[in-house]
C-alpha cells in the first residue's frame, strides 16, 4: 500500500451545516427614538458577540425581517462574517401578520433539510421582538408558523416589550414568550446579549442534542427585568 | 516591565483580529509561564469612543469587533494614566531616568500598536508625553496599505519599530509576536555593554531587512532614513533588536486555513477540579493473532476544537479486541450535553468489548461446531446488555441521572470465512456516526442505519430508550466476499463526509493509505487533525484491515 502519510484531506466541497438565525424586529412608530436606537445597537452588539465565538463564525447565518406598515427582508440570510448590522428607522403601524408570512416563506426558501444527498441545516432560531398589537390580520400566519411540523421547523422566541403587548397574541405563535415590562435602552441591550448567549449555546448544543423530539430550545435564563411567560 | 498592546478594532481588520487575539492569548500564556512577576501585560482596544483595558490574568480574553474610528489619542492617554498610577503605587517619583546610569530607565515600557486603519484625532501630544516621561518604546505594526510611512514613523519611536505586512498578514502577525516575545524577554543587557551603543543602529537596520523580506517590509522612505536616536533609546533598542537576528522566525509557511474556518479557536486545559480526566488524544493498535496474514485494528481519538475552546475533555471513546479470529471494535461518542459523557462512552465501549471477547473466547464443547452467525448474535446481545447495565449501575453508584452518561454506541464484530471467501459481520448501532466496510471488489457498504433526525444535530443515546430497543437492532450478515477495510467512526468524522455517496469513497481512499507500518495509528491520529469549516466535534475512528 501507499506510503504517503502526509495526507491533505480534501472534502470535494462537502457542505457545512448552517445555524440560521432570524431577527424579526418591530420598527413601528412607537419604537421611534431611544428604543429603535437601542435595537440598532443591540443588533451590532449581537454581531460583535457572535464574532467572538468561533463556532458561531463557522455556522451562523443571520437574516433580519423588519415590520412596520408592512414587512420586508432588511437583510437576507447572510453568513455571519459578511453580515453588516442594518440601521433601522421607526415609523408606521405594526404588520406582524405580514412579517410572519414573510418568515414562513423565508423558512421554506432558505432552510436545507437533511437528506441522503444534502447536509441539512441546524434547527433555525427565530427571535421576534414587538412592542404593540398587530394592526393587520395575523391569526392565520401565526397558526401556520406554529403548525410547522415537518422539515423546516424552527425554535421561535418572542419578546413582548412594554405594556402594549398582548401576551396571548405571542402565545399563539410560539411556546416561548418573554416579556420586558419596562422598555429601556439598557434592557434592550441586555436582551440582545441574551440572544447572543442563546445562539452560542445553540451552536454548541447542535452537536449534542439530548435525543429526538425535544420540545424547547435549550436557552440560558433571561436577564433580570425580562420574564418568561408560562 | 510594562507591556501595552494597542489593537485597532475599527473597520477593516475582520478576520485578522481573531488571529491577533489568539496569538496574543498564546503569547500571554507563554509569558506567564516564563516570567510571571516581571512583566505586566495590558491590552487596549482602539476604536471605541473610550478605550478600555483587557487584563489577561487567568482567563483568555476577548475583544469587541468592529468598533468606531481609530482614535489613537485615547488609548495612549490611558497608557500614560496607567503608568502614572503604577508609579504612584510603587512609590516611584520624579522622572524616570536612572541617575546611576542614564542609559537604563527605571521601568521598561513597551507599547505595541497594531493598526488596520488611519488614526484619527490628535494623538501626537499623548505619544510625546508617554515617550518623554516614561521613555516608552513604541512599535507599530501596520496591516493596512493605506497608512503612509510618515504616519508610521510618527508613531514609532524609531524607524525600525515601524513595520508593515507585505504579502501574508497571517504570517506577519505570527512573526510579529515571535519578535515581540524576543524583545521583551531579553534580559536587559544594556548596562553591561554601553560601548556597543555606537554600532547598534547599523545592526538594527540589517535585522529588520533580513527579517524575511517577504513578510516584513520597512516602508521605503524609512529605510534610507538616517537613524536619529538618542543614546537612551539606543540602549533600549539594542535589547529589542538583537535577538531576532539570531533566531529568525519559523521559516515554515503557515498552513492556509480552509475557507471559513474561524481563527479564534483557543486550546485550553480543563480546570483541575474537573473529574474523570482523559487524555486529549488516544491511539491504539491491535496486532494480528498470527504473524503475517492476520487482521490489524487501529484506532485514534482526538479532542475537538469546541471542547478545547471550552476547556473541556474529549467525550469520545473506543475499545477493540481480537480472539479466535474474531475482531471486535466499538466506538462511542459521549453526548456533549451530558456532564459525564466521557465516563459513559468509555464504560460502554470497554464493557461491550470485554463481554463480547469473553463470549467468543469460550471453547464450546458441543458438536457440531456452533454456527458462527448465532455465536456472533449471542455475543453482540450480551455486549449491548452488559454495556447498558454498566451505565445503569454507574449512574446509581455515582447518584446521577442515567442520561448524564449519554453516549452513542457503534459496535461491530468481524470473522473472515477463509475457506469460502466470505465474511461475517455483526453490528449494532445506537445514535449517529457510521459503520462502513470496503469490500474486496472495492465497493463500499454501510453496515447499519445511523439515527439521524430530520433537523440536524439530534440523535439517540444508549441511555435514551430501554435496552430492548437496542437488542432488536442486533444484525448479523454474511457478505459474499471478504472485506478490505472496515471503519467505525463517530459523528465528528462521519458528518464531514456527507453526502456519503460522494464522499465515503474518499475517506476509504485516505484510510487505505494509512495501513503501512510502522505507526499507522499515529498516522490516523494525524489524519484526524484535518481542518474543515463547521467541524469542531471530537473525532474518533477505528479501522480494521489486513
Amino acid at each position: 500500500m501507499n506510503l504517503d502519510k502526509n495526507i491533505n484531506m480534501d472534502f470535494g466541497g462537502g457542505d457545512v451545516r448552517r445555524l440560521p438565525i432570524y431577527l424579526l424586529l418591530d420598527t413601528s412608530g412607537s419604537m421611534a427614538g431611544a428604543p429603535i436606537e437601542a435595537v440598532n445597537q443591540g443588533v451590532t452588539l449581537l454581531y460583535n458577540e457572535l464574532m467572538n465565538d468561533p463556532s458561531a463564525i463557522e455556522t451562523c447565518y443571520i437574516a433580519v425581517i423588519t415590520f412596520s406598515s408592512d414587512a420586508k427582508i432588511t437583510v437576507p440570510m447572510t453568513e455571519l462574517t459578511k453580515f453588516t448590522p442594518p440601521r433601522l428607522q421607526a415609523g408606521g403601524t405594526t404588520a406582524l401578520g405580514d412579517a410572519l408570512r414573510l418568515l414562513n416563506s423565508s423558512l421554506d426558501k432558505d432552510i436545507r433539510a437533511n437528506s441522503p444527498t444534502q447536509k441539512g441545516d441546524y434547527k433555525p432560531l427565530v427571535f421576534l421582538m414587538t412592542d404593540g398589537q398587530p394592526t393587520d390580520s395575523w391569526e392565520r400566519p401565526a397558526d401556520e408558523i406554529k403548525l410547522r411540523t415537518k422539515q423546516k421547523v424552527a425554535s421561535i422566541i418572542a419578546l413582548g416589550c412594554g405594556g402594549g403587548v398582548d401576551v396571548n397574541t405571542l402565545k399563539r405563535i410560539t411556546e416561548i414568550v418573554l416579556l420586558m415590562d419596562t422598555v429601556t435602552p439598557d434592557q434592550i441591550t441586555q436582551y440582545f446579549k441574551w440572544v447572543s448567549q442563546s445562539v452560542s449555546k445553540a451552536s454548541v448544543a447542535v452537536q449534542a442534542a439530548p435525543g429526538a423530539g425535544e420540545a424547547r430550545a435549550d436557552l440560558p435564563p433571561p436577564p433580570s427585568g425580562i420574564q418568561v411567560v408560562l | 516591565m510594562f507591556v501595552y498592546f494597542l489593537i485597532d478594532r475599527a473597520e477593516g481588520l475582520n478576520q485578522y483580529i481573531s488571529f491577533i487575539e489568539r496569538q496574543l492569548n498564546l503569547f500571554v500564556k507563554e509569558l506567564r509561564a516564563e516570567s510571571e512577576s516581571l512583566v505586566t501585560v495590558k491590552v487596549i482596544s482602539i476604536g471605541a469612543r473610550t478605550a478600555y483595558f483587557v487584563e489577561p490574568k487567568t482567563k483568555p480574553f476577548k475583544l469587541l469587533h468592529k468598533l468606531g474610528e481609530c482614535d489613537l489619542g485615547e488609548p495612549l492617554r490611558l497608557v500614560k494614566d496607567d503608568l502614572t498610577m503604577i508609579t504612584m503605587i510603587k512609590g516611584l517619583t520624579g522622572d524616570f531616568v536612572n541617575p546611576a546610569n542614564p542609559l537604563i530607565p527605571k521601568i521598561m515600557v513597551e507599547v505595541f500598536v497594531f493598526l488596520c486603519s488611519k488614526p484619527v484625532g490628535s494623538w501626537e501630544a499623548y505619544r510625546e508625553e508617554l515617550v518623554k516621561q516614561y521613555q516608552a518604546n513604541v512599535t507599530v505594526f501596520s496591516l493596512y496599505d493605506g497608512l503612509s510611512s510618515q504616519t508610521l514613523k510618527a508613531i514609532a519611536t524609531s524607524p525600525q519599530r515601524a513595520v508593515r505586512s507585505k504579502k501574508n498578514p497571517i504570517q506577519f502577525i505570527k512573526d510579529s509576536f515571535t519578535w515581540i516575545h524576543e524583545i521583551i524577554s531579553q534580559p536587559l543587557p544594556i548596562n553591561h555593554e554601553p560601548a556597543t551603543v555606537e554600532r547598534e543602529p547599523l545592526m538594527e537596520e540589517q535585522i529588520v531587512l533580513n527579517h524575511d523580506p517577504l513578510v516584513f517590509e520597512v516602508p521605503a522612505d524609512l529605510e534610507d532614513e538616517p537613524t536619529m536616536l538618542s543614546p537612551k533609546q539606543d540602549g533600549n533598542l539594542k535589547a529589542s533588536f538583537e535577538i531576532p537576528n539570531q533566531n529568525p522566525p519559523d521559516p515554515q509557511p503557515p498552513t492556509p486555513a480552509p475557507q471559513g474556518v474561524a481563527m479564534n479557536w483557543l486550546e485550553l486545559e480543563p480546570p483541575p477540579e474537573l473529574s474523570d480526566r482523559v487524555p486529549h488524544t488516544l491511539t491504539a493498535h491491535v496486532f494480528p493473532e498470527t504473524e503475517g496474514n492476520g487482521w490489524h485494528m487501529i484506532a485514534a481519538s482526538r479532542r475537538g476544537k469546541m471542547h478545547a475552546h471550552k476547556a473541556l475533555f474529549r467525550e469520545d471513546a473506543f475499545a477493540m479486541g481480537q480472539v479466535n479470529h474474531w475482531q471486535i471494535m466499538v466506538v462511542a461518542d459521549g453526548g456533549g450535553s451530558c456532564p459525564l459523557a466521557r465516563v459513559g462512552s468509555q464504560l460502554a465501549a470497554t464493557t461491550a468489548v470485554k463481554t463480547i471477547f469473553e463470549q467468543l473466547k469460550e471453547e464450546i464443547p458441543q458438536s457440531p461446531t456452533p454456527d458462527p452467525q448465532s455465536l456472533a448474535k449471542q455475543a453482540l446481545l450480551a455486549g449491548v446488555t452488559q454495556a447498558y447495565q454498566t451505565l445503569v449501575e454507574e449512574s446509581t453508584k455515582r447518584q446521577i441521572r442515567l442520561r448524564d452518561l449519554g453516549t452513542t454506541f457503534l459496535c461491530v464484530v468481524h470473522l473472515e470465512l477463509v475457506e469460502n471467501q466470505k465474511s461475517l459481520i455483526g453490528v449494532v448501532q445506537v445514535g449517529d456516526g457510521l459503520l462502513a466496510a470496503q469490500l474486496a471488489d472495492g465497493s463500499i457498504k454501510v453496515l447499519a442505519e445511523p439515527d439521524v433526525g430530520e433537523s440536524a444535530g439530534s440523535t439517540l443515546f444508549l441511555t435514551s430508550l430501554p435496552l430492548e430497543t437496542w437488542l432488536e437492532r442486533v444484525q448479523v450478515q454474511i457478505l459474499d466476499q471478504p472485506i478490505q477495510l472496515l471503519a467505525a467512526m463517530c459523528d465528528g468524522v462521519a458528518d464531514d463526509f456527507i453526502p456519503f455517496d460522494r464522499l465515503l469513497p474518499k475517506i476509504f481512499e485516505y484510510l487505505a493509505r494509512l495501513t503501512d507500518p510502522p505507526e499507522p495509528e499515529q498516522a490516523l491520529l494525524d489524519l484526524l487533525k484535518y481542518e474543515k469549516r463547521g467541524s469542531f466535534d471530537d473525532r474518533t475512528l477505528a479501522l480494521l484491515y489486513k
